[in-house]
């Protein structure tokens, strides 16, 4: 169970700013000139940024295009970075607005090529098997938690874009109010609301799931 | 004091101070509703970080990364977005909305998308002035469309829209 989170103690304090500086390092060899350094770039923040844009756009092959997007838009604008925000604040705008334009295009795809799908399937197939393994100790908490997995992406999915990009953020990536107010560019107070209303609507939904993980605990 | 849900939020979201937080916590002792809540919302919490997980693990970076690296080399050897500059002829261009050379519209180079309805930092940057006559608008690989609009004082203004999905696919 997680516990409250005190505010960042000065070890992480110190790591955030680390992780600004070594952002502002590689940024400078990217606009330098440094293709390596893209790359690197790219490592960084790939998995992070498409776990969000996963929470946002839900489906896992637009938010790959999302991130494709998002990453060529960084490649391209670059040199306009000027390190007045953190990268990754800057990262995340990028990503949250393609994502807004994604959904709002109704980019979602309309079929999937065949070997796409049993890609697809063999994918869940064995990502099933290693939950399954990992978890082998205690079995109905395998299923619960697989259960309650796929019922964060139904409950999010019923969030308004507005509450979900907010709750993702929060959540997944663990940006502070003022980190996501940023993002989004609305003003702090707004970002307390969205998530007030968007943990009621998630609390909502997953009740069922909620209260059987209390039992079995 | 009772625990609001202002409070409990910014509680578990770290938002306190080191006194309010003790505070809040002090009154959590006599509050089972809010604690329950507490736990709820540290549930969600860590199972959106574990479907996170898995989520991002499945990516293939390399592919993913090998795409990203050919829409940049797509767009580095396509032409990009230009106006050409000239007057007088009468052409009618494709996508466009009019013909564009029969105004001799003075070309303001704004750049917007449909949806967002704000300038974008990364349009594509045309050096053209208030006052030249556009012969043509070359949109590259993005398709887009050229609107005639009325300025502020009645002047006439071409807009060029450029399709953002497109040019980067």
């Amino acid at each position: 169970m997680n516990e409250p989170q005190p505010r960042a103690s000065k070890p992480q304090k110190v790591a955030a700013i680390s992780r600004r500086e070594e952002d502002r390092a590689i940024v400078e060899r990217i606009q330098n000139g440094d293709q390596a350094a893209f790359r690197e770039l790219f490592d960084r923040y790939h998995r992070r940024a498409l776990a969000v844009a996963i929470g946002v756009v839900k489906n896992e092959h637009d938010a790959r295009d999302v991130i494709q997007d998002a990453f060529v838009k960084v490649h391209k604008n670059i040199d306009k970075f000027e390190g007045s925000s953190s990268f990754y604040t800057w990262l995340y705008r990028i990503v949250m607005n393609q994502c807004i334009d994604h959904i709002r295009k109704g980019k979602r795809r309309k079929h999937v090529d065949f070997d796409e799908q049993v890609q697809r399937e063999e994918e869940s197939s064995s990502s099933l098997g290693a939950t399954s393994g990992a978890l082998d100790a205690n079995p109905s908490r395998a299923v619960l938690n697989r259960e309650l997995g796929a019922a964060i992406q139904d409950a999010l999915e019923q969030l308004p874009e507005h509450h979900r990009a907010v709750i993702v953020l929060r959540e997944i990536e663990g940006l502070t109010y003022e980190q996501i107010a940023e993002v989004l560019d609305v003003p702090k107070g707004t970002i307390m609301s969205r998530l007030f209303h968007a943990r009621r609507k998630m609390q909502e939904a997953l009740g069922p799931y909620l209260k059987s993980e209390e039992a079995s605990s | 004091m009772t625990v609001d849900n202002e409070q409990l939020q910014r509680l578990f979201d770290g938002e306190l101070s080191t006194q309010e937080a003790a505070e809040v916590q002090r009154e959590l002792e006599s509050s089972p509703q809010a604690t329950t809540e507490l736990q709820q919302l540290a549930q969600i919490r860590s199972a959106m970080q574990e479907a996170a997980t898995e989520w991002a693990s499945q990516v293939d970076s390399d592919a993913l990364f090998g795409s990203i690296e050919r829409e940049l080399d797509r767009a580095q050897s396509a032409p990009a977005l230009k106006v050409i500059s000239g007057g007088g002829a009468k052409r009618v261009y494709q996508g466009l909305g009019f013909g564009l050379a029969a105004a001799a519209a003075i070309l303001l180079a704004v750049f917007t998308w449909p949806e967002s309805g704000s300038i974008r930092p990364d349009a594509p940057a045309v050096a053209v002035t208030r006052g030249s006559e556009v012969l043509e608008v070359d949109f590259g690989t993005n398709t887009g469309t050229v609107f005639e609009v009325k300025g502020a004082v009645g002047q006439p203004l071409a807009v060029v829209w450029i399709d953002d999905e497109v040019s980067l696919r």
